[in-house]
């Protein structure tokens, strides 16, 4: 195999779970294989080990229960928050603003955090989820005076959220009960003046991975 | 009951007893099987069987011939033997009186 298709392969390998990748790719090294089919051989598996994540329910409910819906709300959610920033001077307050800034960034933080969580293996296809109607909503965005990248203002604390999850996972850490309760407390506390029905089911999507957290973290340490 | 191609692991394991591991079962099944084997249907078997407790893996040592990467050894367990000693038995009941079947004497049925 040339060093160019031996890079194709290893390079492909990277799917594959560190101890997994050391014995397939000795494997394809010592029987000889060409490019094709050393490909085929680590391309196959990865796939195979993709498609067994998906028996389990988790990846399901990261990616259709809360990275696809939650993109739209958050670009909506986004939005709302860029406007009110800007109508300062004029009618809104420092202080809404401020409330309302922080419950984006509570609640993008902890659906980025809790979608890790749930598959961290899956995250990329959670991560596709999120990011199609993003880019669906750019190419089709035409407000006037709002610039169309304040529709991705939620990424920021979400993709922060993903990084501290999987920080925390190689570290074989989790989010204390302490912390994820007053997270979830801190979103509804800051949720609760702006309700209304709408708005009210909106933070309520929003809300419910706080909630989930909440409720895992209590579990685990009743568990430990 | 075991699969076809669980089965065939099993025994390809069991033939080359401690010197199984991942490449020469594969070796082994592709030249006794006369069938390509990809690593994805291996290894997913592998797991598959060591969940059920009829083989165990481990990683065993690194040699040059693989870059320096270790190998994912394979050992049959006493219930991988006993498993793979019923699904040959039940072929063999099945199978009697098939006109594919060798006759008791040795010839075909």
């Amino acid at each position: 195999m040339t060093s160019l298709g031996w890079s194709v392969v290893t390079t492909t390998a990277l799917l594959l779970e560190p101890c997994e990748r050391e014995a397939v790719l000795g494997d394809i090294a010592e029987s000889e294989s060409d490019v094709w089919r050393g490909f085929e051989d680590v391309a196959g598996l990865a796939l195979r080990r993709q498609l067994q994540l998906w028996r389990d329910w988790r990846p399901w409910l990261a990616t259709f229960g809360l990275a696809l819906p939650c993109s739209f709300l958050f670009m909506g959610f986004s939005l709302s928050v860029s406007a009110m920033a800007r109508e300062i001077p004029h009618q809104s307050g420092i202080g809404q603003l401020l409330s309302q800034a922080t419950l984006l960034a509570i609640c993008a933080w902890t659906c980025g955090y809790v979608a890790s969580t749930l598959a961290r293996q899956t995250i990329w296809i959670s991560a596709a989820a999120c990011g199609l109607p993003c880019l669906f909503c750019l190419s089709r965005f035409g407000i006037q005076h709002q610039s169309r990248w304040e529709l991705l203002i939620f990424l920021l604390p979400a993709v922060f959220g993903v990084w501290v999850a999987w920080r925390m996972f190689r570290s074989g850490r989790g989010i204390s009960q302490r912390t994820a309760l007053l997270l979830a407390l801190l979103t509804a506390t800051l949720a609760l003046p702006g309700i209304h029905a709408v708005s009210g089911l909106v933070v309520l999507v929003l809300a419910w991975p706080g909630w989930y957290l909440a409720v895992t973290s209590r579990q685990q340490s009743q568990t430990n | 009951m075991l699969g076809e191609f669980e089965y065939v692991i099993l025994t390809a394991a069991s033939r080359l007893g401690k010197q199984a591991y991942g490449a020469v079962v594969r070796d082994e099944i592709e030249s006794s099987a006369g069938r390509k084997c990809s690593i994805g249907a291996l290894y997913t078997t592998l797991d598959r069987l060591e969940q059920k407790g009829l083989l165990r893996t481990w990683a065993g040592e690194a040699t040059a011939e693989r870059g320096g990467r270790a190998k994912r050894m394979i050992e049959v367990t006493p219930a991988g033997v006993k498993a793979a000693t019923e699904f040959y038995e039940s072929i063999q009941r099945v199978s009697r009186g098939a006109s594919w079947a060798p006759a008791p004497d040795g010839g075909a049925a």
